[in-house]
């Protein structure tokens, strides 16, 4: 899945660069000159003393060489002492030059500004995937020119390491932590981010397509993206959208569909057919086994497939996201020539009509039993990743807002909405349950709390939860001077309130659910 | 140095037969080093242990046993009687040095007994802490097999669990890999083989149970300390 | 110990010299393998390390092979992107093992287990090490982990790189932990190894042999020692976490029970970075110890290149951070690792202008160990500039985890160590076995290898700068030219390596005896026969100045070097006669 081209790698080739250049890539973002300059100090540096030493150790090999008239040294001292300091203080002061050059561009790169686009950047073995502010998802990383971008980055399973070669960036991606850097292109093109650290067996594999774009088509690109289940604003056959989520959630990694043998079994002639567990029964591969597989992949273990390797997607298939199992289910059963009633899911795989993916519709996949979980309260234009940003005189729910916000912000890469465990509390059922603190009382989760646990996390410490792991920077995307009303803030706790059975006037925000109209 | 084993010693130049004569200050320099070596291990497993504890929050609290206290007077006061083995037979008191060495041992023993005593009561103690813990979340699921327990809540109890058991463990294999050599020393007391000029076992023996003293008292402090 | 010969006592007469050699003192296989005698064990660390290094040599060239071509030339899937995934984890675990391998079992142990127990009391004109038993357990010690680590390849090859990081290490399911063992098992032998040779340099120097006066070798391996016995344990300690994270889940290193996976990587680098210092300190040594005996020529700067060693394992130890810029370290300890990570290459760059000062005059014999040692001058050269610019904090951050960092380490270690062990090697080798090899074929095969090296790893640092990470078992095709010319470098590498091997097995049996002191060196191990008697001395050698060629003269008919006059008094000026 290379993005190369013939002309790419002509440009790498390209004599009219300075011998300097033919190293690192032609960079493409803000940052990309003052490491280029660094670099040209250095290469330019070693060629001199690289040269140098290479020169010396042949002239005095041949100039000084043993001969039977000359057995043994000339007379020459042993030691000099200004020429020793001399020799230690010429590299001393070139290295202190470039530790102070390198330094300085590195604190550029540590401080994103204030006025950054936020994106979200979840790493898994072995694909990329990328939320925006709108929610959109993506596995092509969109970037706009000439607009300084913050990569919030949170890895599911092991260390990863976002890496983009012409953009001059690289950071590690930490499991339990949210990892940040930034970046601001300065040219439009398609670039390729790799990960770069080592991750296992796809790990060469796992790269995505970087595009960046001028402002207004990369607003596009991502509201394109932002919805999976339709095109060109026909609803598209659950297999196909399957087919997609194969590649952007990462399956493909580990599940073939062409019977090769993988990580994980391989999806084709799965549904429908027979599988031995590992406790020695046979099962058949119905509609529930494959939602157990997928959901709860520790359940129930195949035989030959040892426990512990899916990673749990939790909240990607379950809840207001069921969505994608169905179309995973379907795809799955598409591939398979023992398809059957019951290895199907149970909504259709073409949806009717031609009305548009939004709530009506999500209406009738909510009546599913499957979807019998607090996340059924959010009414379904959450569902997924529909993030058509409601434009219009109509008054939205801030519980939406607050869905949505629960994706772009990052929240997603360590809360969940169903109860699973993360790094940090799941949301459901949070609000009005009783916490208990370190300092050894309990209190009920209420406004105050909430509020206070997502912008001043460090100021109470909740049994299980390790301290310093939730970024303090919400305090100022939320709360403070620039947003006095704290819209956003009240949106998210509106939205915990939603997940909560226990969601009281205590616990709401002092601000109504659904603004009155205008 | 008074204590240095002297090249005269006939058992001694038997063993390096062919080789060297026995070089003077070797050994206590070797088991200096040795010494050092396992010091760097020790801090550094402590430092790891309180960089970890710092990041959890401390809720739990996980009284140590009292047992503790205990084996720590034994220790103490073996590293007492090891220093009087050395003393005694630097004025060439053979009984003295005898009946200190095999206190000496005695003590040692008596010091892992107590341990295991100790390892038991905290198993008990974290039980309860487990029961206790269950009881105030429903949702909270017992560890097993500690692999894949993504619970927020385990962690905090399984660390407490895994430092205790760690550093203890870790000091009491120190401690058997000291009797060993501690016990050689005993039967070579019996048999009259040092004296005033020769006691390198003893001076080896002797800096060792320093620093198994010194690393006790260090992991003591920090159990103390993180356990509040 | 079966048989004992000889003098107990330095100070009586001993036997006078028969053809007894310490290789044939006893014939019987106890009498190798539970010698005391630092030669012998010296000599069993030798072929032991060689056939590590020959299966660490195999699988690089596995590797290379697989580079070949994009997608895989040796492990790559059927069609489907799962099987290619299932293919290149076999990729994996020979990357990691030949990473584990070379690291652990050649490139700490090789110098100071083979060279060093073989030289060390020979330098100092002694009988023994300080602790020969000890030295015996450290050798077994480093066979049973070597031992463990085939264990654990036969199991279940171990696929988390040689850094083990976690949580990769924590949830693969391969035989981290029988691995991590053998290593551990290994990093004690290492220990052991350093207080010996620490105690021996301290209590068993000559009469006269005062600090500034002992060989540099001894000073490089005194400085590798230090770091052997004070960082050897942490990750003794970070293995033994892991292996308890493994079996018992405690959670330190586990960001699911709110461990702290950098942590680890703190623990690790804080070891293995040092350990690098272990690995190329001691190659320095015997680089300038071979510098001055080719070149005929006193070294020069002794106390600067003497105190170099001291100053680069001391802060050596500071400077582990700057492995893991990226990994989220806060800015300012960052900006501290990247100052000291400067700092520490200036020591280095004393050495080599001190090395080229000594060639300066001198009346350079181009033999063998010369040309290895100049082609460690060139390749560690070009290894240390390139680790300078990964110590500037914004060059790191697009270098870092890159070909270019693999082609920085092979350029020191390969380039350095390895050609500084090899240049010893050839030094010693008359001295070990009694044998000259073929002079012509060694020259040519230390130039086949020169050229290797550099084809192999230029355009692996070429390849990283344009951005190619490393551990990829596939790539983009852009990168495909420089992965082509790389393999063929490797290629290249592996014609030298069999040459070495079979000029250096010819000599074993039919070489031309060896002098004394075939190269004419001033230092004690050449003062007695070639091969050393089990003894080491007949005579107690008298202490002179190690770098003093004014007296040595070549004789033909010997083909070596003999004394012509002792100067009434030994010191004589550090300056060489015309």
């Amino acid at each position: 899945m290379s993005v190369t081209t013939i002309s790419q790698i002509l440009g790498h080739m390209n004599f009219g660069h300075t011998l300097a250049a033919l190293w690192l890539p032609h960079g493409e973002s803000t940052f990309s000159p003052p490491v280029q300059f660094l670099w040209d100090f250095w290469y330019w540096m070693s060629v001199f003393f690289t040269l140098l030493i290479v020169g010396l150790v042949v002239f005095f090999s041949i100039r000084y060489r043993y001969t039977k008239n000359r057995t043994i040294a000339d007379h020459s001292p042993s030691h000099n002492n200004p020429l020793e300091i001399t020799w230690t203080a010429i590299p001393l002061i070139i290295v202190m030059v470039m530790f102070a050059l390198g330094f300085k561009t590195y604190m550029n790169m540590d401080s994103p500004p204030a006025n950054s686009y936020n994106i979200h950047v979840i790493a898994q073995k072995w694909s990329w995937t990328f939320v925006y502010e709108n929610g959109a998802i993506s596995n092509t990383l969109y970037l706009p020119v000439n607009k300084p971008v913050k990569l919030n980055m949170t890895s599911k399973d092991v260390l990863h390491g976002f890496w983009i070669p012409d953009l001059s960036i690289q950071r590690d991606v930490v499991p339990g932590r949210v990892m940040t850097t930034w970046v601001e292109a300065t040219h439009p093109g398609k670039y390729v981010l790799q990960c770069a650290e080592y991750c296992g067996d796809g790990h060469s594999e796992m790269r995505a397509n970087v595009v960046v774009e001028a402002y207004p088509k990369f607003q596009r690109q991502i509201l394109a993206a932002a919805n999976i289940f339709e095109e060109d604003g026909k609803p598209l056959p659950l297999a196909t959208v399957g087919k997609k989520l194969y590649t952007t959630l990462g399956c493909l990694g580990c599940h073939s569909v062409d019977g090769s043998k993988g990580t994980g079994p391989t999806w084709k002639d799965l549904a429908g057919s027979k599988e031995v567990l590992a406790n020695g029964r046979t099962v058949s591969v119905n509609y529930a086994f494959l939602k157990t597989m997928i959901t709860h992949p520790g359940r129930v273990l195949i035989k030959g497939f040892p426990a512990g390797v899916m990673p749990s997607y939790g909240s990607r298939f379950t809840g207001k996201n069921v969505k994608n199992l169905y179309a995973v289910v379907w795809y799955i059963n598409s591939l398979s020539k023992y398809a059957n009633k019951a290895s199907e899911p149970p909504v259709p795989n073409l949806p009717k009509g031609s009305e548009p993916a939004s709530s009506s519709k999500s209406g009738s996949a909510a009546a599913t039993p499957a979807t019998a979980t607090a996340g059924a309260k959010a009414p379904a234009a959450a569902a997924t990743a529909v993030a058509k940003v409601p434009a219009g005189p109509k008054p939205v729910p801030l519980h939406v807002l607050g869905a949505k916000l629960y994706t772009s912000l990052g929240c997603i890469g360590c809360h969940t909405v169903n109860g699973q465990p993360g790094v940090g509390p799941t949301w459901k059922n949070l609000a009005g349950y009783p916490q208990k603190l370190t300092n050894g009382k309990t209190v009920i989760a209420d406004y105050q709390f909430l509020r206070t646990m997502i912008i001043d996390p460090g100021k109470l410490d909740v049994v299980g939860v390790p301290a310093g792991v939730m970024p303090t920077m919400y305090k100022y995307q939320l709360s403070g001077k620039k947003h006095p009303h704290e819209t956003k803030l009240n949106a998210l706790i509106w939205y915990i309130n939603t997940l909560s059975n226990r969601s009281s006037k205590a616990t709401q925000p002092p601000v109504p659910d659904v603004p009155a109209a205008k | 140095m008074v204590g240095e084993p002297q090249p005269e010693s006939p058992n001694v130049s038997q063993r390096y037969a062919g080789k060297q004569l026995h070089v003077p200050g070797a050994g206590t320099m070797g088991i200096s080093l040795l010494v050092g070596s396992l010091s760097i291990l020790f801090l550094s497993s402590l430092i790891g242990y309180i960089c970890y504890w710092y990041s959890f929050p401390r809720s739990i609290t996980v009284h140590l046993p009292w047992g503790l206290w205990l084996s720590t007077a034994v220790l103490i006061f073996s590293s007492f009687t090891i220093h009087w083995a050395w003393l005694a037979i630097r004025n060439d008191l053979q009984r003295s040095t005898r009946i200190a060495l095999l206190a000496t041992l005695i003590l040692g023993i008596a010091f892992l007994g107590l341990q295991c005593w100790n390892w038991a009561e905290i198993y008990g103690a974290l039980q309860s802490a487990d029961q206790a813990l269950k009881a105030l979340h429903p949702q909270y699921v017992s560890p097993i097999g500690g692999m894949r327990m993504a619970h927020a809540l385990i962690y905090e109890k399984q660390a407490l669990f895994a430092a205790f058991y760690f550093f203890t463990v870790l000091h009491a294999m120190h401690v058997v890999g000291g009797l060993i050599p501690l016990g050689v020393v005993n039967a070579k007391a019996r048999q009259n083989v040092y004296s005033r000029n020769y006691h390198p076992g003893i001076r080896y023996c002797l800096i060792y149970w320093h620093f198994l003293d010194a690393a006790w008292i260090l992991i003591l402090i920090t159990l103390l300390v993180t356990f509040k | 110990m079966t048989t004992v010969t000889g003098s107990n006592f330095g100070d009586t007469p001993v036997v006078p010299a028969k053809p007894d050699n310490y290789l044939t003192h006893g014939k019987t296989i106890s009498s190798w393998l539970l010698t005391l005698d630092h030669k012998r064990i010296g000599i069993m660390y030798l072929i032991t390390a060689l056939l590590a290094f020959f299966i660490g040599g195999m699988l690089a060239e596995v590797i290379r092979t697989q580079l070949l071509v994009p997608q895989g030339l040796v492990f790559h899937g059927t069609g489907s992107v799962a099987s290619s995934y299932a293919a290149y984890r076999y990729y994996n675990q020979v990357f990691t093992l030949h990473g584990i391998i070379m690291v652990f079992l050649v490139l700490i142990p090789i110098i100071p287990g083979a060279l060093g127990n073989f030289a060390l009391p020979l330098l100092l004109g002694a009988k023994d090490v300080a602790f020969p038993k000890l030295n015996l357990i450290s050798f077994y010690l480093y066979v049973a982990g070597a031992v463990l680590a085939i264990v654990s390849t036969v199991l279940g090859a171990v696929d988390t790189g040689w850094t083990f990081y976690t949580p990769f290490s924590i949830q693969t399911e391969s035989y981290v932990v029988v691995m991590v063992l053998g290593i551990f098992l290994v990093g004690f032998s290492s220990i052991f190894t350093g207080i010996n040779f620490m105690v021996t340099i301290h209590k068993l120097r000559p009469p006269g042999m005062t600090w500034f006066r002992m060989p540099l070798f001894l000073w490089s391996i005194y400085a590798t020692s230090l770091i052997q016995v004070a960082a050897t344990p942490v990750v003794g300690i970070t293995f033994v976490l892991l292996m308890m994270e493994r079996v018992m889940g405690i959670g330190i290193f586990n960001p699911a029970l709110g461990g702290n996976p950098v942590l680890f990587q703190e623990f690790f680098w804080f070891y293995s970075h040092p350990a690098v210092y272990i690995m190329i300190l001691p190659a320095m040594g015997i680089v300038s110890e071979i510098i001055p005996v080719f070149s005929r020529k006193h070294i020069f700067g002794y106390e600067f290149i003497a105190l170099s060693s001291l100053a680069i394992a001391l802060i050596g130890f500071l400077v582990w951070g700057h492995h893991i810029f990226v990994n989220g370290q806060s800015a300012e300890l960052d900006a501290v690792f990247s100052f000291l990570t400067f700092i520490v290459a200036v020591p280095s760059a004393i050495k080599v202008w001190n090395w080229l000062a000594t060639m300066y005059k001198g009346a350079i014999v181009l033999k063998t160990p010369m040309l290895y040692a100049l082609s460690f001058i060139v390749l560690f050269t070009i290894g240390g500039l390139t680790g300078v610019v990964l110590g500037a904090l914004s060059e790191d951050v697009v270098l870092h985890d890159t070909y270019f960092v693999v082609g920085h380490f092979h350029y020191v270690m390969m380039g350095g160590t390895l050609i500084g062990f090899i240049a010893g090697l050839h030094y010693w080798w008359p001295k070990m076995f009694g044998r000259m090899y073929n002079e012509r074929i060694a020259q040519w095969t230390c130039v086949i290898l020169f050229i290797g090296i550099n084809l192999t790893f230029f355009p692996q640092l070429m390849v990283g700068a344009d951005g190619m990470p490393r551990r990829y078992a596939s790539y983009l095709p852009m990168y495909q030219p420089y992965m082509i010319v790389s393999t063929i470098g490797a290629y290249i590498q592996l014609v030298a390596f069999l040459s070495m091997a079979s000029y250096l097995m010819h000599s074993l049996f039919y070489g031309k005896k060896a002098p004394v002191n075939p190269w004419g060196a001033a230092s004690l191990d050449w003062e007695t026969s070639s091969p050393p008697p089990h003894d080491n001395f007949e005579t107690t050698p008298s202490v002179g100045d190690p770098y003093d060629y004014a007296d040595l003269v070549f004789d033909s008919g010997i083909n070596g070097y003999v004394r012509t006059e002792k100067p009434a008094d030994s010191p004589i000026p550090v300056t060489a006669r015309h």
